[in-house]
């Protein structure tokens, strides 16, 4: 018999339940208990990198100010990809807006027309590099939000902010705790109706507690073993984390490919975070080496749910999948995850609808996400056993779609609830050494010399706005 | 892509068939890509005719208008145009009811849930006696009231966008001036051989009656239901969708008008069917779109003679179609652009938008040497994409009806659905949940149009909409009514707009 949801209980790990809860104090009725049950074990030195003006920090009312204030967070433009392409290259990745375009022809496909007039077809990156405006703020150590004027290059721009997952958790519980009924414990279990729907959690303690709607990020309260599937076969396999000093140099978070492991690090104002993304091949020494001796180590097997919202029981976050940190994939996928249960909590006990719409935008969304926090082990260009094996083995089929279509003629396709916008992927499949085949005919449609004043005219503008721009620390002091 | 790949430069598009699809392409693709150094050669025959009948439009007309190129006020005075707003729906939801598909939002946000769960409490706080939702949009109470301006700015309660009602056929007429201007070739002829490559199969010429052979690297088949290319010479397959719409009769007569020229369609529904009123400036179009099964062609077209506002300005002409779509729009080096690719009934004006996507979709991925076969697949993946969403819409005003009792109507109502919709319909009903896809023609605002202009009426809401005490919701739904009217007043009426922008149909400026 279907009644009112009367109470919503959310239960995990500290760090994965209060992105969800804030979002839901914030935006539920005062009619609907919320009950936070708070498992504080660690998962390790975690941090994440994520967009400041994002929907989910405007439905939080949160900004860059309270961001930094509130968890000690380092702002950027973009972040720093390394070795990637070989030992010792580097290239910085940043989310990016539209550059304007040229009767409808985006500014890329008219350097690749100029660059065929020169016979340097394979030199896109290079030739591009000064039209990647957001990226050289970023690498110049520029700060800035975007600019609301749409022909402004600062338009542009997609701040974001590095993170320690602990304190960006603390600033989130602060601004909610006060709508949740909190309780500290580890959920064991479930006792179920007949029905099959959840109608308490079993508390660590012994006791239950009951509720019409479960959010589990715990990935305790039980699920099919064929709701998982298995993402990425290689990466990242099992996690390594460490906290050491700031490193003052380090202004970007920085993600280093090594022979078979990835290395994130991410500066926040006080401290440096570092995850390393190990294959099954990535030895103890490589971890020792690379983190120290007092490693956190979590094992992690890359995967996702097909469809995280079963009955009256939706699990999100690690519950859900686990993507590792590369671009900071878990934690885009735990925000979005937030704000898709907001916009489609349910009413009733009977919630079949809204669980099945549920996971039809989740899976999309995840695609949007794995897509993109993936592109890079795919496009990879390092030599050896480890990465030549992950280039053989097929990607995502939209990831494919997307690689194709640029490789074939520099567009990159847009699916439902992309991550990242056209202008960041475009900009990220030229770093990683794309010159599409063919040369857009709406380009070659446009004379040479008109191209190149355009051109130039658009490089004198990018160039004027980036020396007017503030320096990370400078604005980072302001907003503190 | 079955066959050999033929890498060989494109230079040559020859476009098969004349008529809307075949000028849009022309205009589209000439101004795109001629500098590029691209010959665009369109074959039609007088002897030909088309079949004309879309004369309604969506909003996205104004950017294919803007790619190639086309100056609005001289568009409107060519081709007879008026603005449109919306569609309006009568008797859909049930007899004596209607509502209009505006070309525009609903309310603005006045809390964390969508503006629609906060209209759904206010009507079931009233009881049902709240203001139709309706009254919640901006172009629907302009286009009610009979007024239009263009819109001035992007966001906000007064935001909405507007297409044209125009001549088809003085739409292409229009087109055929603009692209030979642009460099487009006519050739004037019958087409009665298709020759092939020796290797690969691809279509290498199309040979005239009087010998005249035209050969090109790509072929735009816009040559209407006959589909000359895509499927008689290159029998692509057709997935037929009759069992959803099946529809697959009209009758089309203009007339002339006498009663107020509205800024919007009118769709009214009939016993096996519906009628169409397109308002133009000097006449108006009217159709009506009925399933064999359930009608003859004789009741079906004094049906429409029966319900005409003016006297008929020519005989009746009936048209014959099936539901569905080529199973590929491009294959090989052949394009299929307008009927040649597919056909969903114009209840909500979408052939023109069709031809349009097709055009704008092969400007995008304009071969460079050879039709590659990852650009095909795009182009394929794009369209399915748009004809499968656009038919589940159309499929949602048909068995969302409440016209009980008849036969056609109560079969509708009962008829297994394809997924994708029974989900969307599913989850509107139960939760007021709406489709929320990014991309394609028919976003949130027109699934909610029919969703509640149809009576549809979730089960249950939003919880957030109830943190927002009773009386700040009558409040702010108080506000917005009333901005909206006061917005109305100040518009200009409908036809002194179209007087007031020079876009006066000039009779005999067009051929």
């Amino acid at each position: 018999m279907s009644k009112p949801v009367e109470t919503i209980v959310v239960a995990g790990r500290t760090a994965d339940v209060w992105p969800v809860a804030a979002l839901l104090a914030r935006e539920l009725p005062d009619a609907i208990a919320l009950h936070v049950v708070e498992d504080m074990a660690s998962d390790g030195a975690l941090a994440a990198t994520v967009p400041i003006a994002s929907d989910y920090h405007a439905r939080l009312e949160l900004d860059c100010s309270d961001l930094i204030t509130g968890c000690d967070a380092w702002p950027s433009l973009g972040s720093a990809m390394e070795g990637w392409m070989g030992e010792g290259s580097r290239f910085v990745t940043a989310p990016s807006g539209t550059l304007p375009m040229v009767g409808g022809v985006a500014l890329h496909h008219l350097v690749r027309n100029m660059i065929a007039g020169q016979g340097q077809d394979g030199d896109l990156a290079n030739a591009f590099a000064p039209l990647r405006f957001a990226a050289r703020a970023a690498e110049a150590g520029k700060m800035g939000l975007p600019s609301d004027a749409p022909e402004s290059p600062l338009a542009m721009l997609g701040p974001q902010v590095s993170v320690g997952r602990e304190a960006y958790t603390a600033m989130l519980r602060d601004r909610c705790r006060q709508r949740c009924t909190i309780t500290a414990g580890k959920v064991q279990g479930a006792q179920r109706g007949d029905d099959g729907s959840v109608t308490a959690v079993k508390l660590a303690d012994g006791s239950l507690l009951a509720g019409d709607f479960f959010v589990d990020c715990s990935g305790n309260i039980g699920v099919s073993e064929d709701q998982i599937s298995e993402l990425v076969p290689f990466l990242p396999h099992w996690i390594a984390t460490a906290e050491t000093a700031k490193d003052q140099a380090q202004t970007l978070p920085t993600y280093r490919a090594l022979d078979d492991a990835v290395l994130v690090s991410t500066p926040t104002a006080i401290k440096q975070f570092l995850a390393l993304a190990c294959s099954a091949q990535t030895s103890d020494e490589v971890i020792a080496k690379t983190l120290g001796d007092h490693a956190g180590i979590a094992d992690s097997p890359a995967h996702a749910m097909v469809s995280p919202w079963q009955n009256n029981v939706a699990r999100l976050g690690p519950a859900s999948a686990q993507l590792g940190p590369i671009l900071s994939a878990d934690m885009a996928l735990l925000q979005a995850q937030a704000l898709l249960l907001a916009d489609g909590l349910p009413s009733r006990t009977d919630m079949q609808a809204e669980a099945k719409a549920f996971n039809r935008k989740h899976a999309e969304a995840l695609r949007g996400i794995t897509d993109f926090a993936f592109a890079p082990l795919y496009l990879c260009t390092r030599k050896g056993e480890f990465w030549e094996a992950m280039r053989a083995a097929p990607p995502p089929a939209n990831l494919q779609t997307r690689i194709d279509q640029f490789s074939s003629r520099g567009r990159v396709p847009s699916f439902e609830r992309d991550h990242a916008d056209q202008q960041t992927w475009t900009e990220l499949l030229i770093q990683f050494g794309i010159t599409p085949q063919q040369i857009d005919r709406r380009a070659q449609a446009i004379p040479p010399e008109q191209a190149s004043r355009i051109l130039s005219s658009i490089r004198a503008d990018l160039e004027r706005a980036l020396t007017g721009m503030t320096d990370q620390d400078a604005y980072f002091r302001r907003m503190r | 892509m079955s066959g050999q790949f033929n890498n060989r430069a494109i230079k040559r598009v020859v476009i098969v068939g004349g008529g809307t699809a075949g000028w849009m392409a022309a205009a589209g693709l000439s101004r795109a890509l001629i500098g590029a150094g691209l010959s665009i050669t369109l074959v039609e025959s007088e002897a030909i005719g088309t079949v004309g009948v879309g004369e309604a439009t969506l909003p996205q007309i104004r950017d294919f208008n803007r790619i190639a190129g086309i100056d609005e006020r001289e568009m409107m005075a060519r081709t007879a145009a008026t603005i449109k707003l919306g569609i309006e729906f009568c008797d859909w939801g049930g007899p004596g009811e209607r509502y209009m598909h505006p070309f525009g939002t609903y309310g603005e946000s006045i809390g964390p849930a969508p503006f629609h769960h906060y209209w759904l409490k206010e009507r079931a706080a009233k009881n049902g006696e709240s203001k139709p939702f309706g009254e919640y949009s901006f172009p629907i109470a302009a286009a009610w009231d009979g007024r239009f301006e263009p819109p001035s700015s992007g966001d906000g309660l007064l935001a909405y966008n507007y297409a044209f009602q125009f001549d088809a056929g003085l739409y292409a007429a229009y087109l055929s001036d603009v692209s030979q201007k642009a460099g487009v070739q006519r050739k004037e002829g019958r087409i009665v051989e298709v020759r092939r490559e020796q290797t690969g199969g691809d279509i290498a010429a199309v040979v005239l009656e009087d010998g005249t052979v035209i050969e090109g690297d790509l072929f735009v088949d816009c040559s209407g239901f006959r589909a000359l290319l895509i499927e008689q010479e290159l029998q692509t397959g057709f997935d037929d969708w009759s069992q959803w719409l099946p529809c697959n009769r009209a009758w089309a007569v203009p007339c002339e008008t006498s009663a107020e020229t509205v800024p919007y369609t009118r769709a009214t529904a009939r016993d096996a069917g519906w009628q169409w009123r397109i308002p133009l400036q000097h006449r108006v179009g009217n159709g009506h779109v009925y399933c064999d099964r359930y009608s003859s062609d004789q009741d079906a077209v004094d049906l429409l003679m029966a319900n005409l506002e003016g006297k008929p300005i020519a005989d009746p002409r009936q048209l014959f179609f099936t539901t569905g779509k080529r199973r590929q729009m491009w294959n090989r080096n052949v394009v299929a652009i307008g009927l040649s690719g597919g056909f969903l009934e114009p209840l909500e004006s979408t052939s023109i938008d069709l031809i349009q996507t097709g055009i704008l979709n092969l400007i995008e991925l304009f071969p460079q040497d050879g039709c590659a076969p990852a650009d095909v697949a795009e182009y394929n993946r794009l369209m399915d994409l748009e004809y499968g969403r656009i038919r589940d819409f159309l499929l949602l005003h048909y068995v969302a009806n409440q016209r009980h009792g008849l036969p056609f109507w109560d079969d509708m109502r009962s008829m297994e659905l394809p997924e994708s919709l029974a989900e969307k319909l599913e989850a509107f009903r139960t939760r007021g949940l709406t489709p929320d896809y990014s991309e394609g023609l028919f976003l949130l605002q027109s699934w909610l149009s029919v969703f509640i202009g149809q009576n549809v009426i979730p089960d249950t809401l939003d919880p957030r909409a109830e943190a927002m005490p009773d009386e700040e919701r009558t409040a702010h739904l108080a506000r917005i009514h009333s901005s909206i009217e006061e917005g109305v007043k100040r518009t200009e009426e409908h036809l002194s707009f179209i007087d007031q922008y020079g876009a006066r149909f000039r009779q005999g400026s067009a051929h």
